[in-house]
């Protein structure tokens, strides 16, 4: 019954790379998914819209799977949005420990967009 | 404290991917209510995380153990998960909280997890004992007293049956129905019983056994959240199953006026009822099928058993007069296996006009691996026998072939020989197989026999070869250790006395071999009574008249 976590990706015309995740964000899911994630993050041509709307865990690793991207996003130039479902636990999760206030959080992807884009 | 669950890991994200998946299994098994679940699947991980960044090499020497109980005070319910490594000194709970994260550009994501530990447990411990790491977290919860269906309900709110519906309506539907408390191995539903309500679990675990019979493999599981008794309140006939309380158990009885009228009226509960039923119905196939395929995977096996039997029969001489052609030799084998296939052997056949060449072995084991070293060896003899003139010879070029490769360790007796029919010159050599008997008008003797190793289990053993002469109407019996080591219901051995005594009651140089056969299998039958023959029982006898 293990939850697979897999990372997807596709680059629109305008620049923006949507990243989306799916499955648990714990420890062994991330470890499977963290290289591409970095990679993924740090390639994109100008910003990143991590779509975490089909994870349905994350812990302290996870989440330091996205700093960690949101801050090389950044040293580069770009932004990094992320699309959480609004009521969800793992938007709860991103809210209390504050991640919320440093990478900025949307609950539909084309507000992620346009924060991104801007 | 209760029954626990207990898991083993080695510290590598790979191995912390069973982590999850077994805190599920065990926690639902144990009655943990899935929000207190969620909870200690977010401890869990945080806590393996701490061990990988912070247990150095000591925690990647010995395994992560990970244990899980539930200890119950009234309707206080409290789970434990306790972590034990041995890496490095490491108490968690001592780490700084780390402050909300502040800004991009200075967040380094560290002290989260104590934060999100805090924030999932109701109390966390450290100790360390016996150069171990132990973290202790507690979550805590109320399990509903018999008064209150409500309050139960709110652990399996998302229970299938109200799946997708408003838990308060649901909750103000149920709240008069009684929470009756089964004690393990309670039956709730018997088949032939009238029944009218619907059984909804709220913990511990219950099974239906569609037979009737409480055997461990034909029951289905019930767990929480799932409903018995649909089905005879539905169709208003008797109870087609048993359900029985596994474990100490609540359930909450919906007698029809709630199941009907309140229940089946919220949105919702209808469609669930009906999937739920289709889900049971289709679990239920399943074990029908799983049944049935097991049945017919046995039948085959019996059948291919059966198959192997025959197969094994035909390589050995048949019974009855081996060369009825000849007049200058009388030779005759009988044989009776313990289990449907054996690991006796014996085979005579002229390796040219004049000589005949006998042999009789006993392979360690029973059934099909002590039948399929016994069909090699009837191979291999063969052809040694045909290729050389020596008894040792064609032990020892057999002990070559058998140990080479013997990874079961598995090994025979055996012992054979080249008889001269016209003089009676027997040259014979052995492998740890018992001495065949000489009998004659002067009464019956053992066959002094050369020492020898056991055909099989080490390579280069050497053999002897001793000549005897066997005069006319004397019989060489060659027998295996199933004979003489056969019991009765007392425990007695048949033994070499009985052997003898049975040889003693025929005229020993005149009556046909196959009645001397005959007379020690009826007379060791007689003996053994109804006990079934604990080993093979192989006879080969050879007379020149």
């Amino acid at each position: 019954m293990t939850v697979s976590t897999s990372i997807a990706f596709r680059d629109t015309g305008e620049g923006l790379r949507h990243v989306s995740l799916s499955g648990r964000l714990d420890i062994a899911g991330t470890e499977a998914i963290a290289a591409e994630l970095a990679t993924l993050c740090t390639t994109a041509q100008r910003g990143v819209v991590l779509d975490l709307t089909a994870v349905s865990f994350i812990s302290s690793i996870g989440i330091r799977a996205l700093v960690t991207s949101a801050k090389s996003r950044e040293q580069r130039g770009g932004k990094l949005a992320l699309v959480v479902a609004g009521d969800s636990n793992i938007a709860r999760i991103l809210e209390t420990t504050g991640v919320d206030l440093i990478i900025p959080m949307f609950a539909n992807a084309a507000e992620a967009d346009a924060a991104v884009a801007g | 404290m209760t029954a626990h669950a207990e898991l083993s890991l080695t510290a590598s994200p790979e191995s912390f991917g069973s982590a999850s998946p077994w805190l599920m299994q065990a926690g639902g098994d144990l009655g943990i209510p899935p929000a207190q679940l969620e909870s200690l699947d977010h401890c869990l991980d945080e806590v393996l995380a701490n061990i990988l960044s912070h247990g150095g090499p000591g925690a990647r020497q010995a395994p992560i153990v990970a244990r899980l109980y539930v200890c119950r005070d009234g309707t206080r319910r409290e789970a434990v998960l306790e972590v034990s490594d041995a890496g490095s000194p490491f108490d968690p709970l001592q780490a700084t909280l780390a402050p909300k994260l502040a800004t991009l550009a200075d967040a380094d994501a560290g002290g989260l997890g104590l934060m999100l530990l805090r924030g999932n447990s109701d109390e966390l411990g450290y100790r360390r004992c016996d150069g171990c790491n132990q973290l202790t977290v507690r979550v805590r919860w109320q399990e509903s007293g018999a008064t209150s269906a409500a309050q139960c309900l709110r652990g399996i709110s998302d229970s299938a049956l109200f799946r997708g519906t408003d838990a308060a309506v649901i909750a103000a539907a149920l709240s008069d129905s009684p929470v009756l408390t089964l004690a393990a191995g309670t039956r709730l539903l018997e088949p032939g019983q009238a029944n009218d309500s619907v059984y909804l679990l709220l913990s511990g675990r219950l099974a239906t056994y569609l037979d009737g019979m409480t055997s461990p493999e034909s029951g289905i599981a019930i767990l929480p959240g799932e409903s018995v008794g649909e089905m005879s309140a539905i169709d208003g006939k008797a109870v087609s199953a048993l359900v029985c309380a596994e474990e100490e158990s609540q359930v909450i009885k919906l007698p029809p006026e709630i199941f009907w009228e309140r229940l089946n009226t919220v949105p919702g509960v209808a469609r669930n009822l009906l999937s739920l039923l289709t889900e049971r119905m289709r679990r239920s196939n399943e074990a029908v099928l799983r049944t049935q395929r097991e049945r017919l995977e046995l039948e085959h096996l019996h059948e291919e058993l059966e198959i192997a039997r025959q197969l094994q029969n035909s390589m050995l001489p048949q019974p009855g007069p081996l060369f009825p052609e000849r007049c200058d030799i009388e030779a005759e084998g009988a044989m009776a296996p313990a289990s449907s296939v054996g690991g006796d052997l014996f085979d005579a056949f002229f390796v040219s006009p004049q000589r005949l060449f006998v042999c009789i072995g006993d392979v360690s084991g029973h059934g099909i691996p002590a039948a399929l070293f016994m069909a090699r060896i009837v191979g291999l003899i063969r052809i040694a026998a045909m290729t050389t003139d020596e008894p040792h010879a064609v032990l020892e070029h057999l002990n070559a072939q058998l140990s080479a490769g013997n990874e079961a360790s598995m090994f025979a007796t055996m012992f054979c020989g080249f008889l001269d029919v016209p003089s009676g010159r027997l040259s014979y050599s052995n492998g740890g197989h018992w001495s065949p008997l000489l009998v004659s008008a002067a009464g019956t003797r053992e066959l002094p026999l050369p020492k020898g190793m056991l055909i099989g289990p080490i390579s280069g053993a050497r053999y002897r070869t001793l000549e005897v002469e066997i005069e006319r109407g004397t019989t060489l019996l060659c027998y295996t250790d199933g004979v003489t080591e056969a019991r009765n219901d007392a425990g007695d051995e048949f033994s070499m006395e009985g052997l003898i005594g049975a040889l003693d009651s025929l005229p020993a140089t005149s009556a046909p071999l196959g009645s001397v056969l005959d007379a020690v299998r009826r007379e060791l039958l007689r003996f053994s009574g109804p006990v079934p023959l604990a080993d093979d029982c192989t006879l080969l006898a050879v007379r020149r008249p």
